[in-house]
């Protein structure tokens, strides 16, 4: 059950980054850099979650 | 008693410290200290804040000379120098580099890595066992040659290229004029935005081509068999690095900054 969790986690997560890095370029059309900026740190900190999520799973699997 | 052998051993040490410590006072006085006084005299300054944290960098130093420390050294330090670079971009580095000056503080801030790389690395030797016995070594052989001659050819290369990157973004007046073009009043940002990306793009590009070959070269390295027992022991670990939640709160405070900007500024 517990790595079911952690596998669908980490999808979510890594899915949910792709948003952030949507939103990045959305605000970089609109000439918002610091905010763009902003959002691919925050995507990018989701990725590392999700893959941090992703290897737990894999564990749980072992 | 201390014999003679024994203090002349330590003299590397003291003429390192020294030598390490002048060349990292260079790269602080190049980058940070003339640019912040040079602002401050013409009045370009708005606060005082530039010139306090200006000292910011030195106590890493200093203790990184101390504890001898690879991370205080080699990363913490260049790292304090180049953000409080990027916060004071706008009174300090506009208009005092030209690419003369450029040059001279990338060639200090090479200066003082080759020379904090190479007294870490003759402090290693010294505390190693194999230093009190060393033997006479046999003239290198072909092989041998030609793998420092590829070393040398990457290190230059791993020095050069960030450098052309920043060059071309800040210096060529080519680019400049096409950031004047696109962006008009929002040109000073996106260079900036463009020289970190550039920096991005130099680390990945490090990792992938410079360090990757350079990995498997190492062999019997006390270094590379602690870093796989870490690797499988952190692999085997079925709890969250300590990263994880420190990437989790960088995540909720930046997801808080942009809600505060959003509230703020609109």
């Amino acid at each position: 059950m517990r790595r079911y969790f952690f596998e669908i986690l980490s999808i979510v997560l890594l899915g949910g980054s792709i948003v952030f890095f949507h939103q990045t370029v959305s605000y970089l059309t609109r000439r918002d850099y610091i905010a763009g900026l902003i959002l691919m740190l925050i995507g990018l900190s989701v990725m590392r979650v999700g893959s941090e999520m992703a290897r737990l799973a894999l564990i749980d699997r072992r | 008693m201390e014999s003679i052998a024994s203090r002349l051993r330590k003299l590397p040490t003291i003429t390192g410290i020294l030598v390490a410590g002048a060349l990292g006072f260079n790269v602080w006085t190049t980058l940070l200290l003339v640019p912040v006084l040079h602002s401050a005299s013409t009045g370009a300054l708005h606060t005082r804040l530039p010139l306090w944290l200006l000292v910011v960098p030195v106590p890493l130093l200093v203790a990184g000379l101390y504890r001898l420390s690879r991370v205080l050294l080699l990363a913490l330090f260049p790292i304090s120098l180049g953000v409080l670079i990027a916060v004071f971009r706008g009174p300090t580095g506009q208009g005092i580099f030209t690419v003369w000056s450029f040059g001279l503080a990338a060639l200090s801030l090479l200066g003082y890595l080759v020379g904090s790389t190479i007294y870490l690395e003759i402090q290693a030797r010294q505390d190693d066992a194999v230093q009190s016995r060393s033997l006479p070594l046999p003239p290198l052989s072909n092989k041998w040659s030609r793998r420092r001659r590829v070393y040398l050819m990457l290190a230059i290369f791993a020095a050069l290229i960030p450098l052309a990157l920043i060059y071309t973004i800040d210096f060529h007046p080519a680019t400049a004029k096409t950031l004047q073009k696109e962006y008009a009043a929002g040109a000073e940002e996106m260079q900036a935005l463009f020289v970190v990306c550039a920096l991005g793009l130099w680390l990945w590009l490090f990792a992938t081509f410079f360090m990757t070959p350079m990995e498997q070269h190492r062999r019997g390295d006390s270094d590379v068999r602690r870093e796989l027992i870490r690797l499988d022991n952190q692999a085997r670990r079925g709890r969250p690095r300590i990263s994880f939640y420190l990437v989790v709160a960088a995540a909720l405070a930046l997801m808080g900054l942009l809600l505060w900007m959003r509230q703020r500024y609109g």
